[in-house]
């Protein structure tokens, strides 16, 4: 059995962060907002308070994983909204 | 196996299924008069002469001719007749409408009867992305495109296009909503 060093960890830290960038990034930039991606945080809500985002947002949101990650979110999947976090985890869990 | 042609079908009196091959998703065809019972849209609204093409829920192509004698041309502009884009917009929405209401009324078992299949229709949601590429003008016939995508609740992604012969006149996104939950 292999012991992740603490460089893989590091490494994995840093692929993380930046795909969560990456996700933020396009999220500002297809829906228009007036922030900068940097200033988002990784646990921020996307809707209500937070990014302010709504049903169409979503939409856009879904459509835009489809395209980037081919990976589908339905109905069901509202976990996949609580935050940039929680949309990325559901991203990476489904991936190919 | 044989697919319906791409050609329009010709105006039909009623809703016919044209494609016959089982593996591929039945195509049908609706007139003027099929589509007013599809859609609440009248006068001087109702911008979509015909479809066809219609694979119920999934995608479909459409007519709307242009005539000089369109309401909107009055005013834009009184001494140079450009459709507003807006209205192409619209059009394609009403394609977006006969797509999923098709759905409805060409399911294996249809709603009960009474049921107004034209109360479904709902409202445009967003037009996420749109570029005009060419004007329309009096005595154009525009083609229309919708393909529908992906959904979540009761919005539903389009991608839509419409053209001018082979000119392409206008694409994009919209988001709709099915059904008038406000």
């Amino acid at each position: 059995m292999s012991v992740a060093t603490f460089e893989d960890i590091r490494s994995q830290a840093e692929a993380r962060l930046e795909k969560n960038m990456k996700v933020k990034s396009m999220i500002i930039d297809r829906l228009g907002l007036d922030v900068e991606p940097a200033v988002v945080s990784d646990n921020q809500p996307l809707f209500g308070r937070g990014l302010e985002m709504d049903s169409l947002d979503t939409l856009e949101i879904v459509v835009m994983v489809n395209n980037e990650y081919d990976v589908l979110i339905s109905d069901d999947d509202f976990e996949a909204f609580g935050s940039i976090n929680a949309l990325v985890d559901f991203v990476e869990a489904r991936e190919v | 196996m044989t697919v319906t042609p791409e050609a329009p079908v010709k105006a039909a009196g009623s809703a016919k299924a044209a494609g016959s091959a089982k593996s591929a998703k039945k195509k049908y065809a609706y007139s003027s008069d099929d589509i007013k019972r599809m859609l609440p849209h009248r006068w001087p609204m109702l911008m979509i002469d015909r479809a066809y093409d219609v694979v119920p829920g999934v995608s479909g192509r459409g007519v709307k001719s242009v005539s000089v004698n369109e309401p909107f041309f009055a005013g834009h502009y009184p001494d140079h007749s450009i459709m507003p884009g807006v209205m192409i917009v619209e059009a394609m929405a009403q394609l977006v409408a006969v797509v999923y209401v098709a759905e409805i009324i060409e399911a294996p078992e249809p709603p009960a009867e009474g049921g107004d299949p034209s109360e479904s229709v709902g409202y445009l949601g967003s037009i996420s992305s749109m570029k005009f590429s060419r004007l329309v003008v009096p005595g154009d016939q525009l083609t229309l495109e919708a393909r529908l995508g992906q959904r979540l609740g009761g919005l539903r992604q389009v991608s839509v296009r419409a053209s001018v012969g082979t000119e392409l006149a206008a694409a994009g996104s919209l988001i709709v909503t099915t059904g008038r939950k406000s």
